[in-house]
């Protein structure tokens, strides 16, 4: 009896003796690691320092100018591109409707390509249909009507493309965000049919919500 | 029988052992008895001393395994702090956090030779490749100090982080630095005057390192500065335009927040690095190192001349003595003693008192001042400030100087800034203080947290600044400064062109022009000042040297870029609000002679 109490005991002690000593080593590893942690730290903070300091040098205003001179040849701003508001900013004007004035314009005009299917061609269409009059005044062109109408199939193809692209560049990105939640995806998916113009506003408080 | 008094022969016996039987006759043995005590006493104190260890030792378990403490924190405290050493100064940033001067380690580079000799390193090789990453010794030099012998010898003092990383690169053995800090300024020269510089021992010598060196000393806060490095730019850009255009001696300017008295930039030219105080680089200015480093803006005792005009006025105005509708007679000059009190650009007439500050009439001036008399004038420049040392925080300020004794020509003569010399740091504290509903508020280059306005002096009635601002909006409109105006901005001001004074007699081809504005003048929030030393006239001139003609079209180049940077919106001068604001009633409907 005493026997099998003393063997508990020593085993006990033996067990107690192990685990203390493996502790001790343990926690003199971890010491090791913060300490080598601290220093990398340190040397890393003065790394940064120094860095600060070159960052700075290099943002001298005066070597800053010099490379907008040589580079940018940006100016200063003038008071007149300074608004107050954003009411303040004038729109772009909405631009004269194309019909009356190619009509207007003399026969042999050379025929602008048609409006490929693609946006972004599309968008230069455009902007080449608005051109086009005052270089069509003067040559003759009284094919007129085509342009016009590929004018206007280019601003439909883009109202088309550019709202149908809205929607899924919209859910799936919204959706990418929150993977795993069925609520959060429910409610993107209310919320991207009805794809109403959104504005900034909106977008950056959602993105906000969302964070 | 015979056991019972066996066992009772026994000394050591428990009492309670098997007591002898009643029977037994008890032995009265001293001798036993003693022996008994003593061996109970010294089981007792035995038994006692190991309760009080095994005490401790449980109290000490408790303490380490339930309340965490004992020897675990003195243990932690052994490791390396956290956080690099407290640099042995602090930082200078300007008041957008950028470095204006900081602790750079710069290590000196020694070799111990016995150490690389041992390692079996061929000093030729080694002294060829150092050579290459320190430019400014030559192989040869090196060579020597690597097999010098001596276990320390110094090869270069102060390298840059660069040449460290090099030297490292190299990997050659028996090379170590010492560690050593240097005091670094990243912008050079563009806020020199103000920042300072350090000596050797990394002491403030000059600007704020030795107005705030205690500060500076204290520890790793960094010193935040009302500057702002961007504007100092554009305004030293600007002025160094202004010297090169002018061929002028040197030039100065300050801006100053009207509302705080922050300052916002100061500038004086030609100026130095700080890196290099000594130094002087001949290829920019000829000047010397002693007129580099002289601070024009709070050491530069100046009889502004007609900028002084501004305080006339407004003296008059506050004290009651005349009105903006009243005038005074400037048709002939005033003789007084030996002096005789002309105008420059004369009208030689009857001129009301905003004409008289438009076309900067020395005659009208001189009369208002006496008009208002010596009393009033002094007071008056007292309340502003001009009288005593400026209390800014660095150390570099001149006492102004004026007559001990004010008398009457004194009176005339200060009425137009002359017989007064005063800082161009008092004028923009000053002129700040009338723009701004007149609160005087003592400048200051630390910057202030964004929204606090620390309380001023009243110094005058918000109606007389507000009958100031009218009249320097005119004298932009319409007077001496019409170069001055930067469309949008609403500026105003006084131009003033003073004849040097040289031991006691004016020297006539020697000016200092200068021009004192703030903007935008319905509602004053920056006060500029700009001053050029000896400017020349040229062919773009006309010839002209004075401040219309030199800084005022310097000012407006820097309002105009500075503006956007300070966040003060343009806005349509010609517009209601405005208008409104900068109207002189008495004027309407006259005739204002263009200047």
């Amino acid at each position: 009896m005493i026997r099998l109490a003393s063997l508990f005991w020593l085993a006990l002690v033996a067990v107690t003796g192990f685990a203390t000593f493996k502790v001790k080593y343990a926690v003199q590893d971890i010491e090791d690691e913060l300490n080598k942690v601290r220093r990398h730290t340190i040397a890393e903070q003065q790394e940064i320092h120094i860095l600060r300091a070159e960052w700075t040098a290099l943002n001298q205003p005066e070597r800053l100018a010099e490379l907008n001179r040589r580079f940018l040849s940006l100016a200063a701003v003038a008071p007149k591109q300074l608004q107050r508001k954003i009411e303040d900013i004038p729109l772009r004007p909405v631009p004269q409707p194309a019909e009356p004035l190619i009509a207007a314009a003399p026969e042999a005009a050379p025929m602008p390509p048609p409006a490929p299917a693609d946006v972004r061609p599309g968008l230069d269409t455009v902007i080449t249909a608005a051109a086009t009059p005052v270089a069509a005044h003067q040559a003759e062109a009284a094919t007129a009507t085509p342009v016009a109408a590929a004018a206007k199939s280019a601003v439909a193809n883009i109202h088309l493309i550019a709202s149908a692209e809205a929607a899924p560049a919209d859910a799936p990105a919204t959706l990418k965000l929150t993977p795993g939640k069925p609520e959060a995806r429910a409610q993107v998916t209310k919320a991207s049919p009805a794809n109403k113009p959104r504005s900034l506003d909106r977008l950056i408080s959602e993105i906000a919500q969302s964070r | 029988m015979t056991t019972a008094q066996r066992l009772d022969e026994n000394p050591c016996r428990p009492r309670h052992f098997k007591p002898p039987p009643p029977c037994a006759p008890v032995v009265a043995d001293e001798r036993a008895n003693q022996v008994l005590d003593t061996c109970r006493t010294r089981l007792v104190a035995t038994a006692a001393l190991f309760a009080v260890v095994f005490l401790v030792v449980v109290l000490r378990l408790a303490e380490v395994a339930l309340l965490s403490g004992g020897g675990a924190e003195s243990h932690v405290g052994r490791l390396p702090p956290a956080a690099p050493p407290a640099p042995a100064r602090a930082d200078i940033v300007d008041r957008n956090g950028a470095l204006l001067a900081t602790m750079l380690p710069k290590p000196s580079l020694f070799v111990n030779s016995k150490a690389l000799l041992a390692a079996g390193q061929n000093p030729d090789e080694a002294a060829y490749e150092l050579a290459s990453v320190l430019p400014d010794k030559s192989p040869g030099e090196i060579r020597a100090r690597l097999v010098s012998g001596k276990s320390f010898a110094y090869l270069q003092r102060s390298l840059t982080p660069r040449q460290q990383y090099a030297v490292n690169r190299l990997g050659i053995p028996g090379l170590d630095f010492t560690p050593e800090e240097r005091r670094f300024y990243p912008y050079g020269d563009l806020a020199a005057h103000v920042v300072g510089y350090c000596g050797i021992d990394n002491e403030g010598l000059a600007g704020v390192e030795r107005g705030l060196d205690a500060s500076a000393k204290g520890g790793r806060q960094p010193i935040e500065l009302s500057l702002d490095a961007r504007v100092q730019f554009v305004l030293r850009e600007e002025l160094l335009k202004v010297i090169h255009d002018f061929s002028a001696k040197g030039a100065a300017g300050i801006i100053m927040d009207v509302r705080t008295g922050e300052i916002i930039a100061m500038v004086s030219l030609p100026d130095f690095d700080p890196n290099k105080p000594g130094d002087t680089d001949a290829s920019k200015s000829p000047a010397d190192a002693k007129e580099r480093i002289f601070n024009k803006i709070t050491l530069g005792d100046y009889e502004m001349g007609s900028v002084f005009k501004i305080f006339n006025t407004a003296m008059a105005l506050d004290s009651g003595v005349t009105s903006l509708s009243k005038g005074y007679d400037a048709s002939h000059p005033i003789q007084i003693g030996r002096f005789t009190i002309e105008d420059y650009h004369g009208k030689h007439r009857w001129l009301s008192v905003p004409e008289i500050f438009m076309y900067s009439s020395n005659i009208g001036s001189a009369k208002m001042a006496v008009d208002a008399g010596a009393e009033r004038q002094r007071n008056f420049l007292a309340r502003l400030g001009l009288l005593q040392t400026a209390p800014v925080e660095i150390e570099e300020v001149a006492k102004p100087h004026y007559p001990a004794v004010w008398r009457p020509v004194n009176v005339m003569t200060i009425a137009y800034g002359h017989g007064i010399a005063v800082t161009p740091l008092h004028v923009i504290t000053a002129v700040s203080a009338i723009v701004n509903g007149g609160v005087l508020h003592p400048p200051t280059l630390r910057k202030l947290p964004p929204g606090i306005v620390p309380a001023g002096e009243q110094v005058m009635s918000p109606k007389t600044s507000e009958q100031m601002r009218k009249l320097m909006r005119l004298v932009v409109e319409f007077g001496t400064a019409k170069m001055a105006a930067a469309p949008g901005y609403v500026v105003g001001g006084k131009t003033g062109t003073a004849e040097k004074n040289s031991g006691g007699r004016y020297l006539e081809k020697k000016l200092l022009s200068s021009f004192i504005g703030a903007f935008p003048m319905h509602d004053p929030r920056y006060a500029i000042l700009a001053l050029v030393d000896e400017p020349h006239g040229t062919k773009q001139s006309f010839g002209y040297a004075t401040a219309g003609w030199t800084v005022a079209p310097a000012t407006s180049r820097i309002i105009q870029r500075i503006a956007p940077i300070l966040g003060v919106a343009p806005v349509d001068e010609a517009s209601p609000a405005v208008t409104q604001a900068l109207t002189i009633e008495s004027l309407q409907g006259k005739r204002i002679e263009s200047y």
